[in-house]
């Protein structure tokens, strides 16, 4: 990667196993999900996409980043996220991909900090390559969601699934958010993994590690940005599909950076 | 209101499959559809034979053949029987997808309220249900349903209350804290 500023870093992935590997839905926010299978560490070369002469693309590397600053004043108010940030990341999201109709289903706020994971809540970085969907479960979470007609209008067309990330803490170095170029990650590195809950069981992709796959992540990023990650798209044409991507410890975080807090909003675009 | 204390139980087969039909019915778009479907596909056949004898009427001057009439009318009915049965497969399909992913219904469960919204753990997993995330609450069929989309219902049996006062405090709870998200 030359000219491009990188740090090395360990990013967890999975190790290929014979029959299918699951996770195990917590919802205690102190606990991680408990997970089957092995994993392994591997020490990367992430580069900073800001360096890249052209900047990363939704459909072509999988990931983007855009400047979008937000009215949202306090990020833990619920009310403000579904009252506000929604409506935001709506019209962010049809600006940036030119999509119909935009549906949001879900957000995860996921913080560091012990502290204030227990205040308010909320989630744990994940720490493991992942895609939020599969082949198999991104239709269904179609059917899961929307109403019949709604739901049958998404299913007739191309549709995709894209989540809006952003840091709003005070810095999002500590534990940044690193994802693939989506074009070196050969779909054999896709592994599909159950997620159980108390009362379904979904599918998401954990990752293998190749030696082609290119890591990239955007240092400094700032609250007025969000980082817009490909996770399925319908389209079979060449546009990405699915986005490899996890959190990682930055090692190259000065002592005493903050701990992340991050909000990620599960979004469904339909191109119909 | 103080919250319910969290109630812990077993659905039983029965309690179970009604949920999992309530929701493959959610799913399918056939619980609103109801009469209506079944008015259209007792109708159809009539409807194509008025059609073909229209064309009869219009296109052959009442001359058509009882032949090519009943070759049409097989045809069109048969086109139909084609269609409902691939939607009945379709139908099959979703059904057994839906029973192999939901199999932790029969697990014990523990359902609790904490300030975010309702939290449902099985011995092996949990999960917390928000309350902006829910969209409907209703008791049918001795439960209480607090339905979030398509998805499986939060789900407590009547049973699972000691007293009657105690399953309304729960469900007026429910009802209050969505009130309050939506607002």
């Amino acid at each position: 990667m030359p000219n491009l500023q990188t740090i090395k870093a360990p990013l967890k992935f999975m190790i290929p196993m014979d029959g299918k590997p699951q996770i195990f839905m917590s919802a205690n926010h102190a606990e991680a999900n408990r997970r089957t299978g092995e994993f392994h560490m591997v020490d990367l070369d992430i580069a900073d996409a800001r360096g890249l002469g052209e900047p990363p693309q939704l459909d072509r590397e999988g990931f983007e980043l855009v400047a979008c600053p937000s009215a949202v004043t306090d990020f833990y108010d619920e009310s403000q996220i579904t009252g506000l940030y929604y409506d935001e990341c709506v019209a962010l999201l049809k600006l940036r991909t030119g999509a119909s109709d935009v549906h949001i289903f879900d957000h995860t706020l996921r913080v560091q900090d012990e502290a204030t994971r227990q205040k308010h809540g909320t989630r744990l970085p994940v720490p493991v390559v992942h895609n939020d969907y599969t082949e198999k479960s991104a239709p269904q979470r179609v059917k899961d969601l929307l109403e019949p007609e709604k739901a049958e209008k998404f299913l007739s067309g191309r549709f995709a699934m894209v989540n809006v990330w952003r840091s709003f803490g005070k810095s999002a170095e500590a534990y940044p958010l690193a994802a693939a170029d989506a074009r070196t990650v050969p779909q054999e590195d896709f592994i599909a993994v159950d997620i159980v809950y108390p009362d379904r069981t979904g599918e998401i992709y954990q990752n293998a590690h190749s030696e082609a796959q290119r890591w990239y992540w955007f240092s400094g990023m700032k609250p007025e940005e969000a980082m817009l990650l490909k996770c399925y798209d319908t389209a079979d044409d060449g546009r990405t599909r699915f986005t490899a991507h996890t959190g990682f410890e930055n090692p190259s975080a000065p002592p005493g950076t903050p701990p992340r807090e991050s909000i990620e909003v599960r979004t469904l675009l339909s191109f119909t | 209101m103080a919250a319910p204390h969290p109630r812990t139980f077993t659905l039983t087969e029965a309690e179970a499959a009604a949920i999992q039909s309530m929701q493959l019915a959610r799913q399918t778009g056939i619980a609103r559809k109801g009469p209506m479907l079944r008015y259209t596909s007792l109708a159809a056949p009539v409807i194509a034979a008025v059609i073909i004898w229209a064309v009869d009427l219009l296109w052959y001057d009442g001359a058509m053949s009882m032949s090519l009439f009943v070759t049409l009318l097989a045809v069109f009915v048969g086109g139909m029987m084609f269609q409902t049965a691939g939607y009945w497969l379709n139908l099959q399909a979703a059904r057994k997808r839906m029973l192999h992913t939901t199999q932790q219904v029969f697990e014990p469960r523990t359902v609790r309220f904490v300030p975010e919204g309702i939290e449902v753990s099985i011995p092996t997993a949990a999960t917390l249900q928000k309350w902006p995330g829910v969209k409907d609450i209703e008791m049918k069929n001795g439960m209480i349903l607090v339905w979030a989309g398509n998805l499986l219902p939060v789900s407590v049996p009547l049973r699972a209350f000691s007293s009657e006062e105690e399953a309304e405090t729960f469900l007026a709870e429910c009802r209050r804290q969505m009130a309050e998200a939506a607002d």
